[in-house]
């Protein structure tokens, strides 16, 4: 399904030199897969998430991302989306002016385009919401604001999931969706992701904590370190990290 | 778009194309070369929006007075405009009295030629109780330039003045001088203008607020937003406080800026093509004034000429 060959991403920093944050990152996602992937701040856990989304301002010097066999990096942030790609943002942005509903409906219906169907009927639209926003714990008030506007950090994560819900996508990214969240909105995360699982669909998980792995096993756990992925293993791994922390795996890698 | 209106030529009154109803036996309104004078008597409440239509091709200059008498109550929506391309200089000035607890809501289209020029000047007293608003949606002329001057000569006066001006031809070019000043207590006035800049085009916006030494418990606001869109346009802001009195609250803020990326990122990853995303951004941007209006029907209307400009 995704497939990345010795990614190599800088960005420029505040003095407009070039910084490398992701050194060579191999890795594979195959369909039905869920991926945790772990490890200290500034590891480039994030950089990962946004290059694959396609998030501008990163500098691709090496390597390759396929997406279906194809060339993921060719394709503008709106067709990775429509072709089923879908980031949870750590930190989603407030965009006063936009109804969220609207917000919403233009979303699904830009997916449609893409499928040659329709633009979705309003009434089967309102249902659809309606019930989908129960799933996530959500007031409905929420669908008349606009987007994330005044939301607290939990109702702007629990948004985030509605979109996923909505939009069905067939490659996940959870960009550290767990950070901040109740136990209550935890179960509500991993509620909706494990509905989503499916032997089509692949997800790939960017958290602190082995908390959230208690309520969605992950297939493969990656702990990644200072722009590299050094070391992949079972879901043993997380609760190994949690217990000992990332010291004990550093010193292993080529830094 | 309502039976009452008034419909001007370069300046002249033209009565055949006018729509005046019954209402002109309370209402008092006198025209003479290029004046005209709107009297709203005590007591009285016009639900409709009176509507006043300029239209130009050649230049002229009005002048107006308007009075509301105590406890009265009305809305003016008018509109400037051209039938055809031409250049043209528009020149008004408006004279408005808000008596003991009138109140007057004050909608203007300012759509002229792309040609022309277009200055307004008004001066605004008001007394006691009075309440005044004014939305200005701006999406025509060459040179715009507006001044308001408010006086809130009395206790618990209040006004609002709100603006969107939309720039897309190279050379366009608009002010505004609003000036307000409180000289008694418990007032209110509230300033906010947001401006669009497309092209190479130019936007100057002064706002000023004079608290007098026995304007005390007033609360004054001032907000000044500008989008630019492209690289050539440019926009200066300058708030300007004056404060003689204590016990006040007073609030201002002004930027310019451009489409935020990370909206862009996060529409987008959504699904939504650029054009449509940027498209919708701008709106929200303007949205955030258009709301400002009450009455639906005029808020619709202009947010219709928005749309159409872009």
């Amino acid at each position: 399904m995704l497939k990345i060959r010795n990614l190599h991403v800088s960005i420029l920093d505040e003095k407009q030199k070039s910084k490398e944050i992701l050194r060579g990152i191999t890795l594979d996602i195959l369909p039905g897969t869920v991926h945790a992937i772990m490890g200290p701040n500034g590891s480039g856990k994030s950089t990962l998430s946004n290059v694959i989304a396609g998030r501008p301002g990163f500098d691709i010097t090496a390597g390759e991302i396929l997406w279906d066999g194809k060339n993921l990096l060719d394709l503008s942030v709106e067709e990775r989306a429509i072709q089923g790609i879908f980031l949870a943002f750590q930190y989603p942005v407030e965009i006063p002016g936009v109804n969220n509903m609207y917000f919403l409906k233009s979303a699904v219906n830009a997916l449609r385009k893409y499928r040659n169907l329709p633009p979705i009927d309003a009434m089967d639209f309102l249902k659809l919401i309606k019930h989908k926003i129960k799933d996530v714990g959500m007031d409905e008030k929420f669908l008349s604001r606009a987007v994330n506007e005044g939301f607290s950090g939990g109702e702007k994560k629990r948004n985030e999931i509605l979109q996923m819900l909505m939009l069905e996508p067939r490659f996940a990214i959870l960009d550290e969706t767990d950070s901040g969240l109740d136990i209550d909105a935890l179960q509500m995360v991993a509620k909706s992701v494990n509905h989503l699982r499916h032997p089509e669909r692949s997800i790939m998980m960017i958290t602190h904590y082995q908390r959230l792995l208690n309520y969605i096993v992950p297939d493969v756990v990656h702990v990644m370190a200072n722009g590299k992925i050094i070391q992949s293993g079972g879901k043993e791994l997380a609760l190994l990290l949690e217990e000992k922390g990332y010291g004990w795996i550093e010193p292993q890698g080529d830094l | 778009m309502n039976p009452i209106s008034f419909v001007f030529s370069d300046g002249q009154f033209a009565r055949k194309q006018s729509t005046l109803k019954a209402l002109l036996r309370t209402i008092q309104f006198r025209y003479h070369s290029k004046r005209i004078y709107l009297h709203i008597p005590k007591m009285l409440e016009i639900s409709e929006p009176l509507q006043f239509v300029f239209l130009g091709k050649k230049d002229y200059a009005m002048e107006r007075t308007i009075i509301l008498e105590e406890e009265s109550k009305v809305s003016i929506f008018e509109e400037y405009a051209s039938h055809e391309k031409s250049t043209y200089h528009t020149e008004t000035k408006t004279h408005i009295i808000l008596h003991k607890n009138a109140r007057l809501d004050f909608y203007k289209l300012q759509k002229e030629s792309v040609d022309a020029t277009h200055t307004a000047k008004g001066r605004i007293e008001q007394a006691e109780g009075s309440a005044m608003q004014i939305f200005t949606l701006d999406s025509g002329s060459l040179n715009a330039h507006h001044e308001w001057q408010v006086q809130l000569k009395e206790k618990h006066a209040a006004c609002a003045l709100h603006g969107l001006y939309l720039l897309n031809q190279d050379h366009q070019h608009i002010n505004h001088h609003i000036h307000v000043d409180h000289q008694a207590p418990f007032g209110k006035s509230a300033m906010f203008y947001k401006g669009i800049l497309d092209q190479k085009t130019q936007a100057f916006f002064n706002g000023r607020v004079k608290v007098h030494e026995k304007a005390h418990r007033i609360e004054a606001q001032q907000e000044n937003h500008h989008l630019l869109l492209s690289k050539e346009a440019s926009a200066k802001s300058e708030p300007q406080l004056e404060i003689y009195a204590d016990d006040i609250q007073c609030k201002h803020g002004a930027t310019v800026g451009q489409l935020d990326p990370a909206s862009l990122f996060y529409l987008r990853s959504r699904g939504m093509d650029e054009i449509t995303a940027r498209q919708l951004l701008i709106e929200a941007f303007g949205m955030e004034v258009l709301n400002k209006i009450s009455d639906s029907t005029i808020r619709d209307y202009m947010q219709r000429e928005v749309n159409r400009h872009e």
